[in-house]
């Protein structure tokens, strides 16, 4: 299996789905299609990631690996072939949940339209404000969940994970959201946490700028002396994950 | 005590965005400056140790170019020399005389120079040292140690860098400084292929303290490369004029095969200088390595004027006694107000830390704090003085090293 398939698979469970979780908060279609639901779902490559999804309350979690009690379990024989069907071109094997398919082709269909939706913007969509705002917040999530992935398997990456200190970087958004990444030699993982706990600290100035952050759009260096982005603490720990944060885009169409 | 601002510095970068990557690139990429705001980006004069910005703030100097100032911005003597050259020529159809009596000069100077090789950036003769190495021992790999700078030529540089590919790395062989285990394992697992091993003659990474040789450090790694005829190249790029105008080598006991330097060796002016030894000069004659500036008369004089300006005035020892001294005075001041000030490093180009918050955020305030009073102090960098820099300007930066502590302390 190819390295791009196998961290296409990666982001794709561990940062894409991962949105679902603020999908059903932000989105007020979702928060009324879900409310009700009561159902776990899990999603499992053979000789490759597993990732579960469970609704209950209103609420959704996704986390890596899997559930004690599952509804409905989703097979895939590759990674090529789970990236297939993110890319809406192959269907899983239910393994489990038989009865549950209707509700994943009819139902669970509308989550993951909506969490495209979202994920992929046009600039005629970016000027609503809302959807710039939920944009944004999924485009971080996605980004800083892929970090793991994509260190665990880019070449390039794997490099700089081995350059990591012991440390954590808090990166937070004026007026929006936060996410927080420990970090130590080979190692890379998001926690929640804050400024108070941070080794280093990164804000973007507003939403915009996070937009155009976590699109790739920012030339950085110019970024930071503007000011639109501040930093402070060990600032070498981002130098690092910002090399790890240039290769999302190879993976993440 | 008052602050500065930065309007004009900050209008000249949003044009600069426009039309140049990044605005400011490289080492004086405003970005590693924390927080950005306390730093001037566009320099308007300079003279002695002090520069005015286009605001027309005024600051102590103490990264001097990052190296390269090391007599004093417009420095008499040095520049008479150069603007009567000016008159004559800079570049032009063939070599100038000046080439020569530079060279006769590093010779002199340099303990292990047998000859003096030049050209304009101190990687372009890092890389040459390289070729040298590699011809002279028909060898593949170079031993390097990890956090040592030399450049950003694509040997230099981390194969996860933008630009850079595992290529790049194939015959590159990161150490580990004052590790001689480490560099035996090395030379073990690869027999008869290491060409040169380069290395700062102390290790001076940014972000971390500097490191000074292990007792028997160098005297062992020499012993080891003579016998397994590994060329000892020292980058001397920052360091060269500053520890020992003789070579940093002389202070720490050894003898490499070539050493790089270029930074304060023209006080400013663009120039750099490979010398070495006579046992490879014939290696170094038939690697084929020229630039279009490299034969420039200016700089060469201005290097020569340098040199001599160094040994007259006890350039070394000065800016040692000066960066004792602030050391003291900060250090003091530091335990004044409850912090421990950590200094590594050698005096005339000191790394400093408070170590009380080991994130460094306490630290990037404080040398904030300075900044904006007019003692320029970056966080991430080792600092340079010069034999410009007086006992006013120790008064002065002590002064602004005290209002800043006070900030420092009611601020956290």
């Amino acid at each position: 299996m190819s390295v791009e398939e196998k961290i296409k698979a990666g982001v794709n469970l561990y940062a894409v789905i991962k949105n679902i979780e603020q999908l059903v908060v932000l989105d007020p279609e979702i928060k009324e299609l879900v409310k009700n639901w009561k159902i776990s779902i899990e999603f499992r490559v053979k000789n490759g990631p597993v990732a579960s999804i469970r609704f209950k309350d209103g609420k959704c979690e996704v986390i890596k690996g899997k559930f004690r009690k599952v509804d409905v379990v989703l097979f895939f024989f590759s990674e090529a072939h789970l990236n297939k069907m993110f890319d809406g071109n192959a269907n899983p094997l239910p393994l489990k949940g038989f009865t549950r398919l209707g509700f994943l082709d009819k139902e669970f269909s509308k989550v993951t339209d909506k969490l495209e939706y979202y994920l992929k913007p046009t600039p005629e969509l970016l000027k609503d404000e809302n959807y710039m705002r939920i944009n944004t917040i999924f485009t971080l999530v996605t980004a800083i969940n892929a970090l793991p992935v994509i260190m665990e398997f880019d070449p390039k990456a794997k490099l700089t994970g081995s350059h990591l200190t012991d440390g954590s970087l808090f990166i937070n958004v004026e007026n929006g959201p936060s996410a927080f990444v420990k970090t130590g030699p080979n190692f890379l993982e998001v926690e929640e946490g804050d400024s108070e706990k941070a080794t280093c600290e990164m804000t973007l100035r507003n939403i915009n700028i996070a937009n155009q952050f976590f699109s790739g759009e920012v030339d950085i260096f110019s970024a930071l002396a503007k000011q639109d982005i501040k930093i402070n603490g060990q600032t070498y720990l981002l130098d690092n994950i910002g090399l790890i944060l240039d290769r999302i885009p190879i993976y993440v169409s | 005590m008052k602050k500065y601002s930065y309007k004009k510095s900050n209008e000249l970068f949003e044009r600069a965005v426009e039309v140049i990557p990044n605005g400011i690139y490289g080492h004086f990429s405003p970005a590693p400056l924390v927080p950005v705001s306390a730093y001037p980006f566009y320099i308007e004069s300079a003279e002695g140790s002090h520069f005015t910005d286009v605001d027309g703030n005024e600051f102590i100097d103490y990264m001097c170019g990052y190296g390269p100032m090391v007599a004093g911005y417009k420095n008499k003597t040095i520049d008479k020399a150069v603007f009567e050259q000016y008159q004559k020529v800079d570049t032009v159809t063939g070599a100038p005389e000046v080439m020569v009596d530079l060279a006769e000069e590093m010779v002199k100077t340099i303990s292990i120079a047998d000859w003096a090789f030049f050209a304009k950036n101190g990687n372009d003769v890092t890389s040459y040292a390289l070729m040298a190495a590699r011809e002279h021992t028909q060898r593949k790999k170079i031993i390097r140690l990890k956090g040592g700078y030399h450049g950003v030529h694509p040997w230099t540089q981390s194969p996860d860098h933008p630009g850079i590919i595992f290529d790049d790395a194939k015959n590159i062989i990161l150490g580990k400084w004052n590790d001689i285990d480490d560099l035996k394992r090395i030379i073990k697992e690869h027999k008869n292929e290491i060409a040169g091993l380069i290395s700062t003659p102390y290790h001076h990474p940014i972000f971390f303290d500097n490191e000074m040789p292990h007792e028997g450090y160098w005297q062992e790694v020499e012993k080891i490369c003579r016998k397994e005829g590994i060329v000892l190249i020292i980058d001397e790029v920052r360091t060269g004029f500053r520890i020992d105008e003789r070579g940093a080598n002389e202070t720490f006991g050894f003898k490499p095969d070539l050493i790089c330097f270029s930074k304060a060796m023209a006080n400013g002016y663009p120039i750099s200088a490979l010398v070495g030894t006579n046992e490879i000069k014939s290696s170094v004659s038939k690697v084929f390595y020229t630039g279009s500036f490299w034969f420039s008369a200016v700089p060469m004089v201005a290097s020569l004027e340098t040199i001599k300006y160094l040994k007259a005035n006890k350039g070394v020892e000065k800016m040692h006694d000066y960066g004792k001294k602030m050391e003291k005075g900060l250090v003091d001041l530091a335990n004044k107000y409850g912090y421990d000030l950590k200094v590594s490093g050698h005096p005339a180009m000191p790394f400093y830390r408070i170590t009380d918050d080991p994130t460094t955020k306490l630290h990037q305030q404080w040398c904030a704090e300075c900044t904006l009073r007019g003692a320029y102090f970056t966080s991430h960098h080792n600092w340079f003085v010069s034999t410009a820099h007086s006992e006013k300007d120790l008064k002065l930066t002590l002064e602004i090293a005290d209002d800043a502590f006070n900030a420092l302390k009611k601020n956290n």
